[in-house]
């Protein structure tokens, strides 16, 4: 059996997004069933098969990159711009409850699919183009996958180590997880932990689109994201970055008032195929059932589930039979959503910011809808969210560890390579 | 991290870029360059410091210490190869730049390209 883990008090987070600056604004535009998906009208896309994407458009001439200073802006890659500006974010509102900490005690983990792509397309442009004399020597320092958890370490000043999960699209995820053995093993006291991605650019386009992974709804980037519809045809790539502030529950008692709690995260590997699914969740189930024993939970005190649910035709359905799989007659009546209809697909730094999002939505009460997702997949058989759902009093029958004044979600993320990341989080009920 | 390579030299034997003797004439791409008078190229040097080290223009002044006082590290220094190549048409040798140590030897570096304009001026 495995090993109850020791909750975790969730005290800031930070989230830039296709749908929002900050977390804030992001849950209330998913809330509002917003989409972040826009159609590409940059000419470096105008002869690709996907033209459509998620990013973080400027808004009446504002930019959240503007608040990064110069030096920032001309040295980190725009992936490692998002997350220190998620971090900083996050960094803001746990240090208000947080006082001080030793530095010693601090880690960071950052993690990314891709780490600093759009920097390696255009220093390997000035290659061709140029020649050696034009590279910058900024070049190395741009692309590594680990400058964002760097970075915010040279920012804040941390000295508790500095790690980056690099698994895909469950590396936002699986830096939670990290940061609980992090936590567990006592070698730090907080963790800044998320992800980031900043995939919008003509080679990671080019290169998803080659495998066929992408959604090519052109003529509608708002319904181009699918989870769990009939009539998905791939994801749409989305930008963003997500950082939570995370602590032990034995410390808790220096936070009045916990955002939420990560009580478990379960894990596998597929060992099947570098980027198709076992298609039928067998490896993924686990992944669910060790987080939800770890947790020392049940199915049914669940209130509802996020899926990974990129849009996929193989994942989503190997995704709804791993549910099926762990979860069993429970998932009858629990609400599935996917935000990645109208975030898109944030990769590295989908596990993160969706983390955000789930505990959001557990302590408004609210469930966002699952757009797009109409007709659902008769294959898939899942309870798809159509309209926001409340949640009401509901709170499934607690069992050992789930508090009556709480409630709980599961939250998935998988990634290319066979990764597979179950999350099980809890949120004080509203008032 | 030590931000300056350990071949900078910094020791008062060091031959510095004020000994003249360190230097044969810098390399200037004429074919892409237009006349520049000193003034004009200054100018651009010193948009080209700014951006580098993200220091505030007013900093970018003769007496300033590339180093302590504008903040430029070892990776700035070798932006300034890339920059004044790509926006000034100036190849710089790199043996010419780890010898500079204020904004003033670069002034003093760029006057050897264009001596005629540096007098009028």
């Amino acid at each position: 059996m495995p090993k109850p883990t020791e909750r975790l008090a969730i005290s800031g987070w930070g989230a830039l997004t296709p749908l929002g600056f900050t977390a804030q604004e992001t849950w209330n535009a998913l809330l509002g069933r917003q989409s972040g998906i826009r159609a590409l009208s940059e000419s470096w896309a105008s002869d690709l098969p996907c033209r459509i994407a998620g990013s973080l458009n400027e808004r009446a001439g504002e930019s959240p990159f503007q608040s990064l200073e110069p030096l920032l802006q001309r040295r980190l890659d725009r992936s490692s711009q998002l997350a220190l500006l998620a971090a900083r974010e996050a960094w803001s509102q746990a240090s208000q409850q947080l006082g001080n900490v030793d530095s010693n005690r601090i880690a960071v983990v950052i993690g990314t699919g891709i780490g600093g792509l759009a920097s390696l397309e255009r220093q390997h442009s000035n290659l061709l183009d140029a020649g050696p004399s034009r590279v910058t020597p900024l070049t190395v320092p741009m692309l590594i996958p680990n400058a964002a958890a760097g970075q915010i370490a040279i920012e804040l000043g941390i000295h508790g180590g500095t790690h980056t999960p690099v698994s895909a699209c469950a590396s936002g995820a699986e830096a939670l997880l990290i940061a609980q053995w992090l936590l567990q093993d006592d070698r730090a006291d907080v963790v800044l932990a998320g992800g980031c991605e900043a995939p919008v650019n003509r080679l990671s386009l080019v290169g998803f689109s080659a495998m066929r992974a992408l959604s090519t709804h052109n003529e509608a980037p708002e319904q181009a994201s699918r989870p769990y519809g009939k009539d998905r045809d791939g994801f749409v790539l989305g930008e963003g970055a997500g950082v939570l502030v995370l602590q032990p529950a034995r410390d808790v008692a220096r936070i009045a008032s916990p955002l939420g709690w990560l009580l478990a995260c379960g894990s596998s590997s597929d060992g099947h195929h570098m980027v198709a699914p076992e298609p039928e969740g067998i490896q993924a189930s686990r992944a669910i059932r060790d987080a939800l024993r770890r947790a020392e939970i049940s199915a049914a005190d669940l209130s509802f589930v996020q899926g990974h649910a990129t849009g996929t035709p193989l994942g989503d359905l190997a995704e709804a039979r791993a549910l099926r799989r762990a979860l069993g007659p429970a998932l009858d009546s629990l609400p599935v959503t996917a935000p990645k209809s109208q975030l898109g697909h944030l990769l590295g730094a989908a596990g993160a910011v969706e983390t955000i999002l789930a505990l959001q939505a557990l302590r408004a009460g609210k469930v966002p809808a699952s757009l797009n997702a109409k007709p659902v997949d008769p294959e898939v058989n899942l309870n798809v969210v159509q309209d926001p759902l409340s949640l009401g009093n509901n709170l499934g029958q607690p069992s050992s560890t789930a508090s009556t004044s709480e409630r709980l979600a599961l939250k998935n993320a998988f990634g290319f390579g066979g990764h597979n990341i179950s999350l099980v989080l809890a949120a004080p009920c509203p008032a | 991290m030590d931000p300056i390579p350990d071949r900078y030299p910094r020791g008062p034997d060091s031959k510095t870029f004020r000994d003249r003797s360190v230097l044969s004439g810098p390399a200037v791409d004429k074919t892409s360059s237009e006349r520049i008078c000193q003034a004009h190229l200054n100018k651009q040097f010193y948009d080209i410091l700014a951006r580098i080290s993200g220091a505030e223009p007013s900093l970018i002044k003769p007496e300033a210490r590339l180093i302590e006082d504008i903040g430029i590290d070892s990776l700035g220094f070798y932006e300034i190869l890339i920059e004044a190549d790509e926006h000034l048409g100036i190849k710089i040798r790199e043996e010419d730049l780890l010898n500079f140590r204020t904004v003033e030897d670069i002034q003093t570096y760029l006057s050897t390209l264009y001596p005629d304009d540096a007098q009028a001026n």
